[in-house]
C-alpha cells in the first residue's frame, strides 16, 4: 500500500458577518492506493470546504496537499491540467456533473476531447465507458433531464472515469437517489474499484454506507478530525463523544 | 389492518387523480388511534400524494376522484377529501398536526415565529400562552437550539433550512394533536438531529397518546418507530401489516427488493 494522497495541517478562514470563522481547522490524513476512505460529519464540519481544496477549487490558508508526492498548490499549467484528469468528482445532484443543453454523450467526451483524445478516439472510449457503468448505447443521445437519477448518475461516473483518474472523490453520491438504486450504484463503485484499482474518498453522512463501502473513516466535527481509523475499529470502538453520538443517531435506537 | 370504528385515520378505496394522470389507485388503509404508521416508498411511489390529500393539500390539479378518506375525530367523523377552508383551518394545529417535507415554506416570512406559535393557539383557548410558550422551549431544548427565547423573537428568514424545519417540527408538535401527519419530516436535518426529532414523536405518542402517520423513504426510521408499515409502489399500496412482518417476512416481491437494498449499521 503507498499514499496516493497526503493532507498535512490543512486549514481555511473565511469571514461571516466580519468575524472570522474557520472552517477547516488544520486536520490531517491520507489516502492509500486502492482505498477507499470516508469522510463523515455533518453539516458545517468542513467537509465540503476539504475537497473544494482537494480538487483544487479553493486555495486553502495553510498547509499541504500532496497528489503522488507533488504538492499540487504549485501545480501550474499543463501540469495542473493533469492534475485535473487525476482526480475527479461524482456530486449529490447527478444533473449537477452535466451542462443541461449538451447530450450525455457529448459531456461525457468532453473532458478526452479536452485533453487532446481524438473524435474516433473518444466514440472508442464513450462505449466502453457506458458499458462499464451498464447503460445502454442510447443514453449518449439523452439529455439529462431525460433520464432517470440512477441512469443519469451511471452517466456521471462515466464522465468522471473517460479521463482515467486515480482517484475518485464521491460527495454524497447516493444519498439523493432512491434506496434501490443506491443499492445498484454502490456495487457499481465497488465494482470499478477492483477493476481500475481506483482510490476513492467517499464523504458520506450516511455511517452504514461508509461501513459497507469504507477501508478507512474519518470523522470531522466543526473544522476538525475527531477520529480516525479502520471502519471496523470506529464504529465498533469509537473513542471520540462525537463519534459516538454519529454511531448512536445512525443506529436510530429511539 | 383494522377498519373497526377504533381506527383514527381510515382510507377508504381512494384514487388520486392529477389532471388525467392517476397517481393513486384504488389504496384501502386504516390505522388505530395511538398508533404508528409509516409509509415508505420510492419516488414516484405516492406517499406524498397520499399523506397530502389527508391533510386536505393536494393543491393545484389534484383531486381524490374516488373513495374517502375518514378522520375520527373527537366529537365527528370527518371525510378529509371533502374538507374546505374554514373547516380545515380548525382541525389544524389542536386536532391534526402537519410537519411538511419542507416546514419552512410553510412558515410565515413576515411574523415571529412567537406570533405563530399563539396563532395555533387561538383556536385552542385550554391552553394558555404561558404554557404554549414554555412547551415550545421545552421541544426547542430537546431539538438541540442553544436559545430558544431568541428563536422565538425570530423571523423565519433568518434560520437555515435545517432550523426552520425543527421549528416546523416544534410548532406542530407543540399543541399535542390527536393526528400528526409527517410529510419526510426529518429528511433535511443532520442524523444527530434527525434521532432527536424522532424520540420526541415518540414520546408524544406514549405520553399523549397521539397517533403518528410517517411518510419517508427511510426504513431505518420506521423499524424504530412505527407500528404498522405501509408500502407504495408506483401508486399502489403492494404491502401492509406490523412492522415485524413487513419488514422481516415480506410477501411482495417489490418489498423485498426494497428491504434487501437497505444497508444496516453493523456492531459487534
Amino acid at each position: 500500500m503507498d499514499t496516493i494522497l497526503e493532507v498535512k495541517n490543512l486549514s481555511k478562514q473565511f469571514y461571516k458577518n466580519k468575524k472570522l470563522f474557520t472552517a477547516v481547522n488544520g486536520i490531517s490524513f491520507s489516502l492509500q492506493r486502492g482505498e477507499c476512505l470516508g469522510i463523515v460529519g455533518e453539516s458545517g464540519c468542513g467537509k465540503s470546504t476539504t475537497v473544494k481544496m482537494l480538487t483544487h477549487l479553493l486555495k486553502p490558508d495553510g498547509g499541504d496537499i500532496f497528489l503522488n508526492g507533488t504538492d499540487i498548490q504549485k501545480l501550474r499549467g499543463t501540469s495542473l491540467k493533469e492534475f485535473y484528469t487525476e482526480v475527479q468528482m461524482v456530486f449529490q445532484v447527478p444533473q449537477d456533473s452535466f451542462d443541461p443543453r449538451k447530450k450525455l454523450g457529448v459531456s461525457i467526451m468532453e473532458s478526452m476531447r479536452n485533453h487532446g483524445v481524438s473524435k474516433k478516439e473518444a466514440q472508442n472510449r464513450l462505449e466502453q465507458l457506458l458499458q462499464q457503468v451498464e447503460l445502454p448505447l442510447e443514453m449518449a443521445d439523452r439529455y439529462p433531464n431525460q433520464v432517470s437519477g440512477g441512469q443519469c448518475q451511471r452517466a456521471a461516473i462515466a464522465r468522471a472515469l473517460a479521463v482515467n483518474p486515480k482517484i475518485l472523490i464521491c460527495d454524497e453520491a447516493t444519498s439523493a437517489l432512491d434506496v434501490t438504486v443506491q443499492a445498484q450504484i454502490i456495487e457499481l463503485l465497488k465494482r470499478l474499484q477492483k477493476e481500475r484499482d481506483l482510490s476513492i474518498l467517499l464523504i458520506s453522512h450516511d455511517l452504514a454506507l461508509v461501513q459497507h463501502l469504507c477501508d478507512r473513516v474519518i470523522v470531522m466535527y466543526q473544522g476538525n478530525i475527531v477520529e480516525q481509523g479502520t471502519t471496523e475499529r470506529v464504529i465498533n470502538v469509537p473513542e471520540d463523544d462525537y463519534t459516538k453520538m454519529l454511531i448512536e443517531a445512525a443506529m436510530l435506537e429511539i | 389492518m383494522d377498519k373497526k370504528t377504533d381506527s383514527i385515520l381510515e382510507y377508504r378505496n381512494v384514487d388520486i387523480h392529477y389532471g388525467k394522470k392517476q397517481v393513486i389507485e384504488n389504496v384501502s388503509l386504516a390505522m388505530k388511534q395511538g398508533e404508528i404508521l409509516g409509509i415508505v416508498g420510492e419516488s414516484g411511489s405516492g406517499k406524498s400524494t397520499l399523506i397530502r390529500a389527508a391533510m386536505g393539500l393536494l393543491g393545484e390539479g389534484g383531486a381524490v376522484t374516488q373513495g374517502q378518506i375518514l378522520y375520527r375525530g373527537a366529537d365527528t367523523t370527518i371525510d378529509m377529501t371533502q374538507i374546505r377552508g374554514e373547516e380545515l383551518r380548525r382541525l389544524r394545529g389542536a386536532e391534526i398536526g402537519m410537519i411538511f417535507q419542507n416546514a419552512g415554506a410553510s412558515l410565515c416570512p413576515i411574523r415571529t415565529i412567537e406570533e405563530q406559535l399563539y396563532e395555533a393557539v387561538l383556536e385552542h383557548e385550554s391552553i394558555s400562552k404561558g404554557e404554549i410558550r414554555d412547551r415550545a422551549l421545552e421541544l426547542f431544548e430537546q431539538l438541540r437550539f442553544t436559545n430558544g427565547a431568541q428563536i422565538l423573537k425570530s423571523y423565519p428568514f433568518e434560520f437555515s433550512g435545517g432550523m426552520n424545519q425543527r421549528v416546523g417540527i416544534v410548532l406542530a408538535m407543540v399543541l399535542r394533536p390527536r393526528l400528526l401527519l409527517a410529510d419526510e419530516p426529518t429528511s433535511a436535518l443532520d442524523v444527530t438531529v434527525q434521532l432527536q426529532v424522532l424520540r420526541e414523536m415518540k414520546k408524544l405518542r406514549d405520553l399523549y397518546g397521539t397517533s403518528i402517520v410517517l411518510v419517508t423513504h427511510n426504513i431505518g426510521v420506521v423499524n424504530h418507530l412505527a407500528d404498522h408499515v405501509a408500502v407504495m409502489h408506483q401508486g399502489k399500496l403492494v404491502e401492509c401489516g406490523t412492522k415485524g412482518d413487513v419488514l422481516n417476512h415480506p410477501q411482495n416481491a417489490y418489498t423485498k427488493k426494497l428491504i434487501g437494498s437497505v444497508l444496516h449499521l453493523k456492531r459487534s
